[in-house]
């Protein structure tokens, strides 16, 4: 507990904690390049004004980032329109890296981003926030720039949500406190202090990300969580509040949804790890109780499988093109 | 040949030998007759009406190639215009709890550079641009407060085209704009002999009755020597006279009778009551001209279907073409309310705020001439109509003021709100050649 504690001390921000001038100063000292990715499908109400506020604040008043991106797993509205009439590069994530087969998903887009993008630091940020500041992308840079050893940052904030009488005070990160919190608290005690970990806001440096697999579905915050903790270590990482995140809902349904198939990346994280169990899952087929109109209930069945991408060090593609070879 | 010369008055009086067409001084300079012709009609309109009268038209011309120059800086600063409405939006400020939108109004003024930010005591935002001699000051202004709480999500969301959201419209582009004033004037070299100050003022709305920009004109260093408020909607709209206005809250209460309408007759309800004083009201005489109406904007009263409403407060507006006729509406309304106050015998209060006079500017003033020209020349249509805004308080006090409206879209309190993002260009373009005019004297009377 005492090392927990040390690391929420010492590794816990605030985007108060950090001056832009400042953090500008070091980017550049520190010879980097830094790149803004946002993965979407079908968030045509809040890109414009994501890109509008990071384009001016982080580009244009501070040079902070070198790069802002849309990459889209195939929306069906106008995102990718708006995105690019606002000054983001725009990549259809299913046009790259054909020969690696077909995906779909958030992490299939951030998987991606690593091939498409140039920064030396990556930084991702959900495009659905509506209440949206540079606060999401420049309190996550933060860590990274300031202290050499941290290498990934992770945000957490308070999550009120939007409902019929519009916005209620409290809420959210249902999954987290229900399904990832016990689940740490068993096998990965040490992770029980990062305070969001779903949250879908992190930065972290390319060198980091690229030697990491990407499940492509639901799993992705908590694969790449687990993942970054056992290769490098709990004091690579650092979180950082980042006050308030207003964002959309979802409902129950949904959220068993997303708790089956990030089961099945941390059942195959406790793999890697060599844990003993006798049980193991079996089933990708998720059963959900669904109340009928007449009284009656019924199953529901849903398969949900988790795909996972490789890490993209790996890819043949992505060596020729970062220059790279697998070590 | 053409001789460009410029004289005094009295020199130009001499200057023309009115037969001869040649100067007294005989030095050979020779006036065409046309020239000369519309020389001395300049001098008889001079004679007879005083300060000869600027060419408008040709004035608002001789700032196209610069028009151009300026849509492009604006153009340049169109993602801070948009990150600014967009964090703006972000802020709840109902009225009278403006003060976090306040401080991020100064932080916007401070980092791109505006002299001064400061908040007054009203939680005012001011900022300053200095010009190059202070020959004038210019005013900048619009308003922080609205009518939503925080539980009212005001995220904007910027389409393509349009950005929708609550309040939007009203007035958070108006605030945006002003905070980025200093951006776009740096990008389009826009430079002036007067200061002008920045100011978004609090309290604007219902109940604060325009104190935040009530006090700043009370505190002021320097008193404006012209005010332009911007609204968000609608380009075109070019305000410059209100009303004479009074606004009124009635509460009717009663106490000491029983519950039950069955006991005590439903003829004791504040309801009924109140239904009594409107009806009064109604029938207070109004005349057509000056154009007068009250206005009964909202109603509350009653608990239950069973029992006898204890309390009922009543919201109305006079307005007037004539302060007279408000004053008159004002002592109707008192000795109304005491009659039926007295005959039903119920506590009548009445709580009169709000107060604005009638005043205006007329459309022969010079800045409104220019303003409507310069409307013209960007391709839309100015339309007048009056306004109870920040100007109400600048014109009581004999400033020039006027409203402009920024671009189009469609207003309301519904989250089907929204501006259109592309005449918004125009919008600022016309603010600049209004101040380039003012600032070169053209708007003076």
């Amino acid at each position: 507990m005492n090392k927990l504690n040390k690391w929420l001390k010492e590794r816990t921000f605030h985007y108060r904690d950090f001056d832009l001038n400042e953090l500008v100063r070091l980017k550049k000292e520190k010879n980097l390049k830094i790149s803004l990715c946002f993965p979407t499908f079908n968030e045509e109400k809040t890109i414009g004004k994501s890109i509008v506020i990071m384009k001016s604040e982080l580009m244009d008043r501070y040079p902070l980032i070198d790069e802002i991106a849309v990459v889209d797993s195939g929306s069906s509205d106008n995102t990718c329109t708006i995105a690019a009439k606002f000054g983001a590069a725009t990549y259809a994530a299913s046009d790259f890296l054909k020969e690696e087969g077909e995906a779909r998903g958030k992490g299939e887009n951030l998987w991606k981003a690593l091939y498409l993008l140039k920064g030396d630091i990556i930084v991702f940020v959900d495009a659905d926030i509506s209440n949206i500041h540079h606060r999401f992308a420049y309190g996550l840079i933060g860590p990274l720039l300031m202290n050499d050893s941290i290498k990934f940052a992770k945000a957490f904030y308070n999550r009120p949500f939007k409902n019929a009488k519009g916005m209620a005070p409290s809420g959210g990160g249902r999954v987290t406190e229900i399904l990832i919190r016990p689940l740490f608290s068993q096998f990965f005690p040490e992770l029980t202090g990062v305070i969001q970990p779903l949250s879908g806001e992190y930065a972290g440096y390319r060198d980091i990300f690229e030697q990491i697999s990407f499940p492509v579905g639901y799993g992705v915050e908590t694969g790449m969580l687990i993942d970054i903790y056992k290769k490098w270590g709990l004091d690579t990482i650092a979180q950082t509040n980042l006050d308030l995140r207003v964002h959309r809902n979802q409902d129950i349904i949904s959220l068993g949804k997303m708790s089956f198939g990030i089961l099945q990346i941390f059942w195959n994280r406790l793999k890697e790890c060599n844990k003993n169990f006798s049980m193991e899952p079996n089933s990708l087929i998720l059963r959900q109780m669904e109340a009928l109109a007449a009284g009656n209930y019924e199953v529901r069945e849903t398969e949900i499988r988790e795909h996972e991408r490789r890490p993209m060090i790996e890819v043949k593609a992505y060596q020729i093109l970062r220059g790279k070879a697998l070590k | 040949m053409l001789y460009v010369i410029t004289v005094g008055e009295k020199d130009f009086e001499n200057l023309f030998d009115n037969k001869m067409g040649k100067t007294k001084a005989g030095d050979g300079l020779r006036i065409s007759v046309p020239m000369r012709e519309h020389c001395l009609k300049i001098l008889n309109y001079k004679k007879r009406r005083g300060p000869m009268p600027v060419d408008i038209v040709n004035e608002v011309k001789k700032l196209e190639d610069k028009k151009e120059e300026w849509r492009n800086a604006v153009s340049s600063s169109r993602e801070m215009i948009l990150s600014n409405l967009a964090m703006i939006s972000q802020i709840p400020a109902p009225t009278f709890e403006e003060k976090n939108r306040s401080e991020l109004i100064i932080e916007r003024f401070s980092e791109c550079g505006v002299a001064e930010p400061e908040t007054d005591e009203m939680y005012n935002g001011c900022g300053m641009l200095y010009g190059t001699t202070g020959e004038r000051n210019i005013l900048i202004t619009t308003h922080m407060d609205n009518n939503f709480d925080q539980f009212v999500d005001q995220n904007i969301s910027i389409t393509e085209h349009r950005i929708f959201g609550a309040g939007t419209p009203e007035d958070n582009l108006a605030l945006a704009v002003l905070c980025t004033l200093h951006d776009i004037f740096s990008r389009a070299d826009f430079k002036l002999k007067s200061n002008i100050s920045l100011l978004a003022t609090t309290r604007f709305n219902g109940r604060g009755d325009f104190s935040g920009i009530r006090h700043y004109m009370k505190n002021c260093r320097k008193r404006p020597d012209y005010v332009i408020n911007l609204s968000g909607i609608t380009l075109g709209q070019l305000d410059y006279f209100t009303l004479s206005r009074i606004r009124c809250d009635i509460t009717v209460e009663r106490g000491n009778f029983y519950e039950s309408p069955w006991l005590s007759g439903s003829g004791n309800s504040t309801i009924i009551v109140a239904n009594e004083i409107i009806n009064s009201i109604l029938r207070i005489p109004l005349p057509r001209k000056p154009k007068s109406l009250i206005n009964i904007g909202m109603i509350k009263g009653g608990e239950r279907f069973s029992t006898i409403s204890r309390q009922t407060v009543f919201r109305l507006e006079v307005l007037s073409e004539d302060d007279s006729i408000t004053d008159s509406v004002i002592g109707n309304i008192q000795d109304n309310c005491t009659d039926i106050g007295a005959k039903f015998g119920a506590d009548v209060k009445l709580e009169f705020f709000g107060r604005h006079h009638a005043k205006g500017l007329t459309c022969s003033h010079p800045m409104i001439k220019c303003a409507a020209e310069i409307i013209n020349s960007i391709g839309s249509r100015p339309t007048m109509n009056f306004i109870n805004s920040e100007i109400s308080v600048a014109l009581a006090e004999g400033i020039p003021s006027l409203n402009l409206g920024l671009t189009t879209g469609e207003g309301g309190l519904g989250g089907k709100s929204y501006i259109d993002i592309k005449p918004i260009k125009d919008g600022i373009v016309q603010l600049m050649m209004l101040i380039n005019l003012i600032d070169n004297g053209i708007c003076d009377e």
